[in-house]
């Protein structure tokens, strides 16, 4: 990173990719359990399904910091564990194996074999695994074949063998698997495409003439070499390998599949083929050809040699195509194939890895949305559903065959049972606030065709209520109890009103209790199950404590009342109203017994905590006072030194809870934490000394503007702390990263709260809100952003918010696909031929296609009511391209929504044949849209925003200022501004910024005197900009489509030039400098991020905290660039990230700071991302680490928990 | 190997040594000669004095093509804008590959050209 640059910013990850590009299953943990290994952007997540509920689990996720590009597992012979292979854009390979005790990825090895970066002839792009774990190969695009052979030393240790070379000059390859061959030599095939011959041929002839070839490779173990041992033509459309079963389990060999062609091909076997059967229906049509995009094979236990394949066409569809062999005399099956057969599965997303666990579940890792987990009902053995066999076919793709057909139908073997959401590919996506809370919401456009969706996302746990019951009136607080210690679960439940108590029993019904011993005419102070046997209540006016029916009671002193108590198993302190502390203890024969001596504190005594006996003590040695002084004080209970002062707090308001509780650090150990809320709505937790009682290592979080209030509760076995405030928070340590999270839950505000525990309810929560006493648990700690969805109708391509209204317009379009008007056509057709037609649903079909077709729409969703509430189809083979709200000076200001649209596009080479602006008026609040008239435009015109009550279009190379007329917009200005063609447009004042889709930015100036539009900085290097936002007037952010993340600014000289009264003569006569504007603009950030970005913007995401950059990716991922305030924030994290990179190097054995500078060096970005690894590492690192900054490594965790905690 | 890259580089640019060339000069210029060669044949792509345009943007071409087969993000953007499965996209940009930029140019006379001066490096 550059010294130089002025401005740093903090890159967090606030959501990972959700994109799943290889799935992968395999006994990871050793034990006969199947997990599966997604790997998805740069992340290696391991997912344990489970069978019995029906769900996936998230075990592990880890970030190594590297394009994956493929995964393998292999297992060695005798093993039970699968160990994982990573081809990435490190230029190494690298064997990973998972450990199950301490939930982390282990490089077992990592051998160098080329360049890094995702290259053209450094192999990692391809990758498979012998599956009897001997070798693998890894291959790139072109040429290079590397085989390593797998073995296992003396020490049963795993060993990888010095490289074999395979290479061929010239030789593209299409796809890759390991052949199973039993135990002869590992064989690889390839399916490969030789272009050395065309390269030489002037005529173009051989370029037309290249075959695809499979080609095996044999790696003989005893000569330790490779050999290219055999290889055929096969159909010149194949594009994907399976591996068939071999050695006891079946012939061997591939199925080589193509377009409508999926073939068996070996080198001792006949070639056997049948056709990919295409859909039949009113609206499909029926010449095209499907070809087959993913798949899986899947050997049946118990039977040897029975294994069938699912593969999946690009419409969804699945197939199930299975091998009959040759009998002999007898009827044994001998070891040739007689023939191929296909027939129609079940129709589920298309998807990118599908994997059969053992269990009988399919977990389909779809290309876009979500992903599915099915359980098999059947295997479609034995139904009337059509099959194919190659008897009918000739093997020659070329030879004359009839295409043959099925008719889609709804899942019959197939059950969803688990969806698992993904945001992939997002698409566009705005921060705004519609629901009126403390913090802001992401609204985003996600999906495609029929499965895409508008999502919301909102910061919060997922709640899930189990009663909620009303109440004669309001009470002031609520406790469960036990009634005695050896109870398993509550049996009261206490309510305290302002001026009763009721006792209520936890059961089957939940009834009043009459003889419960507590006093019911007061309100109640805190309720306690206490010693062997007893409860305890503490009111106003004194204590209860209630043995067997026995009732003990302590008055108040005189003139004085009880106003704050905290109570644990055998202890019990109660604060006076005068300020005095009276503290109590159980006494060895069961009878409550007051310490002599009360302490008198400063002032009065807000909030009192004792904390929890700890297993084997007999009492909590600390006790802590909170006092309107704004102190909180930890007072000893240890005998000799009752009720002495240890330590003192000062803090910045009242605080006005206090909770004593440990809970889980980074490092796995517990620790003593106080917990405070203040009146001023802001949380505490400082580390209570076990020894001293000193408080240390404060951490806070402004959580709203009420008094907080904290209570102890139990999530998943974990204590954790339930904050009340406008809403109410939970406190817990994530699983994933170790971290304390601080997150709302999604869920009515709450006046108090209490654990709950019943035979139902294991570990609830229990909390009064208004007049209701309400029951509820939280079932998922993981996830703390909540989605919400809607569907849309078409792959939407842009979001644009109503300027007042809480309302969202997307535009969506679908190339390709038949229009629904052409679609109603094509059904009446052929109801006419056929009677009634089943209508497929589109969501789990698709749409049907037809070549240069578009359906596109424009929706009017509503996110409060979760609903489309219009939907405006375009006709004519439109399609919607770019969209803003405007406001037109012209009419008084009144807002229109502005669409640009492009009719009969064609994306590459590009083509159109008109391009047109669309503008329609809101009605009823924006809730229903008006077309008003559409004007001819050059080109589909990419880039629409406001402009100064006018609108500005981005047209090709030209931008345009447009003013509404009646009966079409009006030209008033324009301009040539961009190299190639405008993507993006950003205006502030006069100033207009432009992306452009291959040139990066122009900054451009309208002089409204003259009329006139003129560039006077651009870029110095190609950005392919995908997307832009302005930081400031003279600073713009970005992404491009290589994946990077930049800010460019204007030097200031330049931009106030620019903007002078007098400048426009000499900004028009100013010289071009090297080919572009009179200017360039100065980098002032750049940082890889990996993800596609499709959207930023400027906006702050908690409340009170910094105004961050929001991006998305196309994958899924949502991350923020957090500005750095202070130079020695950056000094820490800038040194810390070296430390990271060095103490915790990626796990792919990629450079981490070549990969965030994949293509220009990263400049001013620290990785959050990295840095936050840093609570995963072991002790003994990160002592050194923080011995480095002279700091404590508590320290250094507060200090990476706050850069996120503020912002995020 | 035989094919555009082993065509033998130009003459060397200084004439002052032009005929006076000791043997450990030569063996130098061989080395550097045999590297370069080596070079080329194990990074495809690598330019030498004679690359053609039509080399070059050949190699542009297969380059760009394999960078977005190989960068996931950038094959599911174009997948999506085409209403393409991934797969389908994969496949057809790898069939790019063969001949992105179209044929070669003739070579007429070229030949004639080329074999005297392989002859004299041997």
């Amino acid at each position: 990173m550059a010294a130089t640059s002025n401005m740093f910013l903090y890159s967090l990850t606030v959501q990972p990719p959700s994109t799943i590009t290889q799935a992968l299953l395999g006994q990871f943990a050793g034990t006969r359990e199947q997990q599966i290994i997604t790997a998805s952007g740069s992340r290696l997540t391991l997912l344990q399904p489970d069978p019995r509920h029906g769900k996936v689990h998230t075990l592990l996720a880890h970030d190594i910091f590297g394009i994956i590009r493929a995964i393998s597992s292999f297992r060695l012979a005798g093993s039970n564990k699968d160990y994982i292979i990573l081809a990435t854009d490190s230029g190494r390979i690298a064997i990973i194996e998972y450990m199950p005790k301490t939930n982390r990825f282990v490089r077992i090895h990592l051998e160098t074999f080329g360049k890094s970066g995702s290259r053209r002839v450094v192999p990692g792009q391809f990758l498979a695994a012998d599956p009897r774990g001997r070798a693998c190969l890894i291959a790139s695009l072109e040429k290079n074949k590397l085989v390593y052979v797998l073995n296992r030393n003396a020490q049963a240790e795993l060993t990888i063998s010095s490289p074999l070379e395979a290479h061929k000059p010239g030789v593209l390859v299409l796809s890759l698997v390991a052949l199973d061959v039993g135990y002869a030599n590992p064989v690889f095939a390839a399916l490969e495409l030789d272009y050395s011959e065309a390269d030489q041929d002037p005529s173009g002839e051989a370029a037309k003439e290249v075959e695809t070839q499979l080609v095996y490779y044999e790696l003989d173990l005893g000569l330790n070499h490779v050999v290219r041992k055999w290889s055929d033509v096969v159909d010149s459309t194949s594009s994907i390998l399976f591996q068939v079963p071999g050695g006891q389990d079946g012939p061997s060999g591939v199925l080589v599949c193509g377009e409508e062609n999926v073939t068996y091909r070996h080198s001792n076997q006949e070639a056997f083929r049948v056709p990919i059967p295409r859909r039949s229906g009113p609206t499909e049509d029926p010449q095209r050809k499907r070809m087959i995009v993913s798949g899986v094979m899947h050997k049946l236990k118990g039977s040897a040699g029975a294994f069938f394949f699912l593969v999946q066409s690009d419409d969804g569809d699945l197939f199930k195509v299975t091998l009959d062999m040759l009998e002999d005399s007898e009827g044994n099956p001998t070891g040739e194939v007689q023939r191929l057969k296909i027939k129609y599965f079940d129709t589920i997303p298309v998807a990118t890895s599908l994997c059969i666990l053992k269990s009988g579940f399919l977990f389909a890792a779809t290309e876009y949305g979500n992903h599915h987990f099915y359980q098999f009902e059947k295997l479609g053995d034995d139904d009337d559903e059509l099959e194919f066999s190659s008897d009918e076919f000739p093997t020659d793709s070329k030879a004359a065959y009839k295409p043959v057909y099925f008719y889609p139908r709804s899942m019959e073997n197939l059950e969803l049972v688990e969806s698992m959401d993904a945001m992939n590919p997002l698409i566009d996506c705005k921060v705004a606030n519609l629901t009126g809370d403390d913090a802001p919401q992401i609204y985003s456009i996600c999906g495609n065709g029929a499965r895409s969706t508008f999502r919301s996302l909102k910061h919060g746990l997922e709640v899930s209520e189990i009663v909620a019951s009303e109440l004669p009136s309001t009470p002031s607080g609520v406790w469960t109890t036990k009634l005695a210690r050896d109870d398993e679960f509550d049996v009261y439940l206490v309510l305290s009103f302002t001026n009763a108590t009721l006792v209520l029993s936890i059961g089957e019904t939940v009834e009043e209790v009459s003889d419960s011993g507590f006093l019911t005419t007061v309100p109640t102070l805190a309720a306690q199950q206490l010693g062997e046997i007893g409860l305890i209540q503490v009111h106003p006016k004194g204590i209860r404590h209630i043995v067997q029916g026995r009732v003990n009671e302590w008055p108040a002193p005189q003139h004085r009342s009880i106003v704050a108590a905290a109570t644990n198993e055998s202890q019990v302190v109660i604060a006076l109203s005068s300020g005095e502390i009276v503290y109590f203890e159980l006494d060895s024969d069961g009878s409550l017994a007051e310490f002599d001596e009360k302490k008198e504190m400063s002032g009065t005594v807000t909030c009192l905590s004792l904390g929890k006996v700890r297993e084997g003590h007999k009492r909590s040695s600390f006790l802590a006072v909170g006092c309107d002084d704004c102190t909180v004080r930890i007072l000893s209970l240890n005998p000799e030194t009752t009720l002495d002062m240890m330590s003192i707090q000062a803090l910045t308001a009242a605080p006005s809870s206090l909770c004593i509780m440990s809970m889980e650090d980074s490092s796995g150990a517990t620790t003593l934490y106080l917990h405070i809320g203040l009146h001023s709505g802001v949380y505490l937790r400082t580390v209570l000394e076990e020894t001293t009682g000193e408080l240390t290592d404060t951490r806070q979080k402004f959580l709203g503007p009420k008094p907080t209030r904290l209570f102890q509760v139990s999530v998943k076995g974990q204590p954790c702390i339930l904050a009340l405030n406008s809403k109410p928070w939970l406190g817990y340590t994530d699983n994933l990263t170790k971290a304390f999270t601080m997150t709302p839950l999604s869920y009515n505000d709450l006046e108090y709260g209490w654990s709950f525990s019943s035979e139902q309810c294991l570990e609830g929560m229990v909390g009064v809100h208004a007049n209701y006493l309400r029951i509820f648990t939280i079932a998922k700690l993981g996830d703390n952003l909540i989605q919400k969805s809607i569907p849309l109708t078409y792959t939407p391509k842009r979001l644009v918010k109503h300027p007042e209204q809480p309302y969202f317009y997307t535009i969506e379009a679908d190339n390709n696909t038949i229009p629904p008007e052409l679609r109603a056509q094509l059904l009446e057709q052929s109801g006419s031929v056929n009677g009634d037609v089943k209508l497929l649903p589109p969501k789990d079909f698709g749409y049907p296609r037809a070549k240069g077709r578009w359906s596109s729409c424009i929706s009017i969703v509503d996110p409060i009511g979760e609903s489309v509430l219009q939907t405006i189809h375009l006709v004519d083979n439109e399609a919607a391209v770019s969209a803003a709200v405007v406001s037109f000076a012209s009419q008084e200001g009144e807002s229109f929504l502005v669409v640009g649209t492009g009719k009969d596009m064609v994306l590459n080479p590009r083509q159109f044949t008109a391009g047109y602006i669309h503008v329609y008026r809101f009605h009823e609040d924006g809730r229903d849209l008006e077309f008003i008239h559409k004007t001819k435009v050059e080109e589909p015109p990419m880039a629409l925003i406001p402009f100064q009550g006018r609108l500005l279009a981005g047209i090709g190379k030209t931008v345009l200022v447009y003013d509404l007329g009646l009966k079409q917009l009006l030209r008033k200005s324009q301009a040539d501004v961009a190299p190639q063609f405008i993507v993006s447009l950003q205006t502030q004042g006069s100033r207009i910024i432009v992306g452009d889709v291959q040139q990066g930015v122009t900054y451009v100036v309208y002089k409204p005197e003259s009329n006139k539009l003129i560039p006077f900085a651009d870029d110095s290097i190609n950005r392919w900009t995908t997307c832009t936002t302005m930081v400031d007037y003279d600073s713009v952010a970005g992404g491009d489509r290589f994946g990077n993340l930049w800010i460019l600014r204007c030097p200031d000289k330049v931009s106030a030039e620019a903007d002078e009264q007098s400048s426009e003569i000499s900004l028009t006569h100013a010289r071009d400098y090297l080919h572009g504007a009179p200017n360039r603009l100065a980098l002032m950030t750049h940082f890889y991020a990996q993800d596609l970005p499709t959207s930023i913007c400027k906006s702050s995401l908690v409340v009170g905290g910094q105004e961050v950059l929001l991006w998305s990716g196309i994958q899924g991922t949502i991350g923020v660039l957090i500005p750095f305030v202070s130079r020695e924030d950056v000094d820490f994290f800038q040194s810390l990230e070296n430390h990271m990179r060095s103490e915790d190097p990626p796990l792919a054995g990629r450079d981490h700071l070549i990969y965030r500078g994949y293509h220009v060096p990263v400049k001013g970005v620290i990785d959050g991302d990295l840095c936050e690894r840093f609570i995963l590492l072991p002790n003994d690192k990160k002592q050194m680490i923080a011995g480095e900054f002279d700091r404590s490594v508590r320290e250094v965790e507060r200090k990476i928990s706050v850069c996120r905690s503020c912002s995020v | 190997m035989v094919g555009i890259f082993s065509r033998s580089p130009r003459p060397p640019c200084s004439t002052f040594n032009e005929g006076h060339e000791t043997n450990d000069q030569q063996a130098d210029k061989l080395r550097t000669q045999q590297e370069l060669e080596r070079l080329q044949a194990k990074y495809i792509g690598t330019g030498h004095p004679d690359t053609t345009s039509w080399e070059w943007k050949t190699n542009v071409h297969r380059d760009t093509f394999s960078h977005i087969v190989g960068h996931p993000p950038m094959l599911a953007y174009i997948a999506l804008a085409n209403n393409e499965p991934i797969a389908k996209v994969r496949a057809d940009l790898i069939r790019k590959m063969i001949q992105p930029v179209g044929p070669p140019p003739p070579r007429e006379g070229e030949e004639s050209n080329i074999v005297p001066q392989l002859q004299k490096d041997a």
